[in-house]
């Protein structure tokens, strides 16, 4: 199946992968802007957690001084990864607030009020790192903080677990608004390359392909020509159609490569690895530089931002900071989504920090903002099946969720669903799929999380309950021994001499304990200390 | 007429031998319907744990509502497994609880004096006698069995923990759309 792929990469054919929308691109307005580098805001607030699950643990405490990256928090699983200090200041609280995730609900964050030196912990640039091993540059992608940059925030360095055929670059920023993709790809091809070829080392790929999209102008050039004039090997630029969402992992794959990730799979199981430009880039900072993942680029567009651009923002800067800083006009701003139009998620308030994983901040007035008119029933036109880029059946996973029936939801495949939004979009029934899907995804992992742990009781009680009988089974051989013993008479009386004598022994420590003790408590240790397992109680409170 | 009672012959020792090789050790409609039971081991059902009450099930001697960790939703699998209508819960073995819960021992309360421990279906708490006694959060199951022992009172219900990557959806909210595509 590999070489199938690598000759098909080698062709340079395209596929195409099923449904899809055109939707307009809305791009230009940020690209006209250079990128910026705001100033420092007034504080950072820095999320432990990674989009889904792990979080790592805090090694600063309230009122420390610390330097840009810096580590602040250490992960407790070979899952996690560090997280780093954006800039220099002092440590103001760790606490529970909400961040950028999907629901913006709780997770612990340090916050941090910059010193306004932006000073820099000394550098530890890996030297020589073509000459490495593949799971050591993994440690170093580790320690440097980095997550998948696109949106899924999904660990780097757990990628490069196994070796691969292909690194496919994911520059298809596929979405409306976004341009953060594009314009790094812009304005730092260099680095964005070298990137590329220490993932390339990492994953221990010959080949590698940086895909854009057709609509993006003069990257493909300033790549090619840097290509050419370095003499890098086995890296290819690939224009590919826009069609959203040609940006997903699986539909780049199958654009690419014209093979599919199997159900329920990763890209791995293809010999592929997708990683996006940005964490290529943040790939050449930590280990060229040295330095990790403080920084990433932030698109701030939307109709009530009067200077749409691209920030390279620190992480934690608060969003209220770059809406400022592009003129946002306030009084109109009606939504503030953290992603693009289609995947993106509102969120409740302008304080929260940006992750690793925001890359577009969209302010959006009423007007824009699309009205989900009265909910209406399905009506089976269908819609969903024409578009959904993963073939699945939306209207029918919607009636099986509806219907409270989530196994029939997972046997046809909810899980495969890449929450695109597409079925929702052209939904004329104005039904929010996506809701129904990420609904039934929790519910159904929390469901098997419950049966793994009825499973687990189960045989926790089972094992318990052989142990009762087992104690039962013993205890009974034991009594009937002790009778045999004393009905022959030769071996009673020595039975009755020995317990005297250690009786007596006994006595000098059992004269000292009071005696107050009520007659059945005094039995009991008796009995104890006649089974010949006399432990701590047995001593102190022995017969009197 | 021979021929008819070789081939009953025949036949007969087929489906002789075919018992004997394809023979089930235990009933396994308790196992299934044990399967379906939420492993709480609690005995709000009236049976020592959910294996006697699946066995008791699938002889036909209790009915299918007497287990609350289980709730509506067990209930409906059973009676799905059963082919029987599902009933609504008996309020007689106790409500089913809105929350997952799992209990906690106060420590600075514990007297140590084990009780607890020889209660514990599952072996979920530890200690020894007269040293403090703490519980294992993730093997608790929330039966409870532990509280009425206590002679200090010192076990408290606290909300199960749940891995940092599971969250349990809130359910209102999507019926509410539902309700709402269902008005028009």
């Amino acid at each position: 199946m590999v070489n199938e792929t690598i000759s098909y990469v080698e062709n340079g054919k395209l596929c195409q992968f099923h449904g899809g929308l055109i939707l307009e691109h809305h791009k230009c307005e940020s690209m006209a802007r250079p990128l910026a580098r705001p100033l420092l805001p007034d504080y950072l607030r820095v999320s432990l957690r990674l989009n889904r699950g792990n979080v790592s643990k805090p090694v600063v405490d309230v009122g420390d001084k610390v330097l840009k990256g810096q580590i602040i928090a250490v992960p407790d699983t070979p899952r996690g990864v560090y997280v780093h200090a954006p800039t220099s200041g002092t440590v103001m609280e760790i606490t529970h607030r909400p961040v950028a995730s999907p629901d913006a609900d709780l997770a612990p964050v340090v916050c941090i009020r910059p010193d306004g030196k932006d000073q820099w912990t000394p550098l530890e640039p890996v030297e020589d790192p073509f000459a490495l091993d593949r799971p050591t540059l993994a440690q170093h992608i580790r320690k440097a903080g980095i997550v998948g940059m696109g949106g899924a925030g999904f660990p780097t360095h757990l990628k490069y677990q196994k070796p691969a055929e292909l690194l496919i670059i994911n520059g298809a920023e596929c979405e409306p608004y976004i341009s953060c993709d594009e314009r790094l790809m812009l304005d730092y091809p260099h680095e964005l390359l070298t990137g590329t070829r220490l993932l390339m080392h990492a994953a221990g790929a010959k080949k590698a392909i940086i895909a854009l999209e057709d609509q993006v102008g003069g990257v493909r050039s300033v790549l090619e020509k840097i290509i050419q004039e370095k003499g890098y090997t086995g890296i290819r630029v690939v224009k590919v159609p826009t069609i959203y969402p040609a940006g997903g992992e699986k539909q780049l794959i199958k654009v690419l490569t014209c093979q599919e990730v199997p159900s329920g799979g990763i890209p791995m199981d293809l010999g592929i690895v997708v990683q996006n430009t940005g964490t290529a880039k943040a790939v050449h900072d930590a280990i060229i530089l040295g330095k990790p993942l403080v920084d990433r680029i932030v698109t701030v567009t939307g109709d009530v931002v009067e200077e749409p651009r691209n920030f390279s923002a620190l992480i934690g800067t608060p969003f209220r900071h770059l809406l400022k800083l592009a003129n946002t006009r306030h009084e109109k701003l009606h939504r503030l989504v953290v992603g693009g139009p289609m995947m993106g998620y509102a969120m409740p308030e302008d304080g929260i920090g940006i992750d690793k994983t925001s890359n577009c901040l969209l302010a959006l007035s009423e007007e824009i903002t699309r009205h989900h008119g009265p909910l209406m029933p399905c009506i089976r036109c269908g819609e969903c099946v024409n578009v959904c880029p993963q073939e699945l059946l939306p209207q029918q996973l919607h009636w099986y969720i509806q219907g409270g029936d989530l196994e029939m939801a997972r046997q046809h495949h909810v899980f495969d669903c890449i929450e695109c939004g597409a079925c929702a979009w052209v939904c004329p029934s104005q039904i929010k799929l996506v809701d129904y899907y990420r609904y039934a995804k929790a519910d159904l992992r929390y469901l098997d999380y419950k049966k793994t742990k009825a499973e687990r009781s189960r045989i926790r009680h089972e094992r318990h309950d052989r142990r009762l009988e087992r104690l039962k089974a013993e205890r009974a051989a034991r009594r009937k021994r002790h009778a045999r013993r004393l009905r022959d008479p030769e071996k009673s009386s020595q039975v009755i001499a020995d317990t005297l004598e250690r009786l007596k022994a006994q006595q000098p420590s059992a004269a000292k304990n009071d005696s107050m003790k009520t007659t059945s408590q005094d039995k009991r240790q008796a009995a104890v200390a006649d089974n010949g397992s006399s432990n701590n109680t047995g001593k102190d409170n022995a017969l009197t | 007429m021979g021929a008819i009672s070789l081939l009953a012959l025949v036949f007969g020792l087929v489906v002789w031998w075919v018992s004997r090789k394809f023979r089930v050790e235990g009933n396994p409609l308790a196992e299934q319907i044990n399967q379906i039971l939420p492993q709480t081991q609690c005995g709000q059902c009236g049976y020592p744990g959910c294996k006697p009450y699946a066995e008791a099930i699938a002889k036909g001697e209790a009915p299918i509502n007497q287990c609350p960790p289980g709730g509506e939703e067990g209930i409906k699998k059973l009676a799905d497994l059963l082919g029987v209508e599902p009933l609504p819960l008996n309020d007689e073995h106790g409500q089913t609880k809105d929350e997952d819960m799992v209990v906690k021992i106060i420590e600075e309360d514990c007297i140590g004096c084990t009780k607890c421990i020889q209660v514990c279906p599952v072996d979920a708490i530890i200690g020894a006698p007269k040293h403090m006694h703490t519980v294992i959060a993730e093997n608790c199951t929330g039966c409870d069995l532990c509280i009425p022992v206590c002679p200090v009172d010192c076990i408290v219900p606290v909300p199960a923990p749940l891995p940092a990557s599971i969250q349990r959806p809130n359910k209102s909210s999507l019926l509410n759309l539902v309700e709402a595509a269902g008005q028009w």
